[in-house]
């Protein structure tokens, strides 16, 4: 048992279906994932003096978010060819 | 200080309300406070505790990731290195952000004596663990190569992230707030995350495992000893205990 893959985790994905897990817990990433790029976009359009720093900070979410996004989009294909 | 605590007491809320109450809960959460721990890192000017909140932010990204990566086709085992490739990704991240090399969180050669008696540490604690929790093996039948495997994905997607991000990370950082107290926040965190585990004896013993790894890295200065005593732990509860203890 670790923090990474709880009892939690564990039984949510085993006893869920993809259809059901994507369309909530991946929603939830998904708009996450949009909030980060549009405050970014902003502070970047806005050109402040601390922009750098912000467009820094907000990559420590966006680049596992990303990846995140990828692998709940590739999953969403699968599943429409072969239901998971 | 209180902002620190407060963001404790926070993360702690949410994810009980994940564990407790509704996963999608304490999903969303999890959701609300990244953009908030970032925001108010950039935010807080010189405040002696904004280097905590970017890496605070490693806590509800850890609990996204996990409960959005796994997929109950793709074997457990390879669930660890699904949330933790990206996981590691936010890491490098913060230590750029926060312009700390790899040897400022500990990856460093310590003095090897105390470092190899805090790695064999691992063996009975991961017995301890077992017998609290009583997990399933993550593997049916034991099998030589799938138990080399696994404990390789252990070590690297369980034990070096977590422990780069609880004591590398988390109690430098908190040090600098709180002194030789930074000890009993980055354990009361550690143990948190584990609250999903539904069992509070096991959370409880977590809390301790993470003291005495915390207390082992300040004496040595390096984290190599507490990783691969994590990794010993998970690799005796995943592949060994289970097969012993049937």
């Amino acid at each position: 048992m670790t923090s990474t893959v709880t009892e939690v985790t564990r039984t949510l994905i085993l006893s869920s279906t993809y259809e059901s897990l994507s369309t909530s817990l991946g929603l939830i990433v998904i708009l996450l994932l949009d909030i980060l790029l549009i405050q970014k976009e902003l502070i970047r359009a806005r050109g402040s003096s601390r922009s750098r720093q912000w467009m820094r900070v907000l990559d420590i979410a966006i680049a596992p978010l990303v990846l995140t996004f990828l692998v709940i989009v590739t999953l969403r294909l699968i599943n429409l060819r072969h239901p998971l | 200080m209180i902002v620190i605590l407060a963001y404790l007491v926070a993360i702690a809320g949410v994810e009980a309300m994940g564990v407790f109450i509704s996963v999608v809960g304490g999903a969303l959460g999890h959701a609300f406070l990244i953009p908030l721990l970032l925001s108010h890192y950039v935010l807080a000017g010189q405040a002696r505790y904004r280097r905590a909140l970017a890496v605070l932010a490693l806590a509800p990204l850890l609990r996204i990731l996990s409960l959005t990566l796994p997929v109950r086709q793709v074997p457990q085992i390879y669930w660890y290195a699904m949330i933790g490739m990206p996981l590691l990704t936010a890491v490098a991240l913060t230590l750029r952000l926060l312009e700390l090399s790899w040897t400022h969180v500990g990856l460093r050669p310590g003095p090897w004596l105390p470092q190899l008696l805090i790695a064999l540490s691992g063996l009975p604690l991961s017995v301890v663990a077992f017998l609290i929790l009583r997990p399933k093996p993550l593997i049916a039948r034991f099998d030589w190569r799938e138990a080399m495997i696994g404990s390789v994905i252990l070590l690297i997607f369980t034990a070096f992230t977590e422990e780069i991000i609880f004591r590398g990370l988390l109690q430098q950082v908190t040090t600098e707030i709180f002194g030789r107290v930074a000890l009993l926040y980055s354990s009361a965190l550690f143990a948190i995350m584990y609250m999903g585990s539904l069992s509070w004896s096991y959370v409880f013993f977590i809390g301790l495992v993470g003291l005495f790894f915390g207390w082992g890295v300040n004496r040595t200065g390096s984290i190599w000893g507490v990783i691969l005593a994590h990794g010993a732990l998970n690799i005796g509860m995943a592949f060994i205990w289970p097969f012993v203890w049937r």
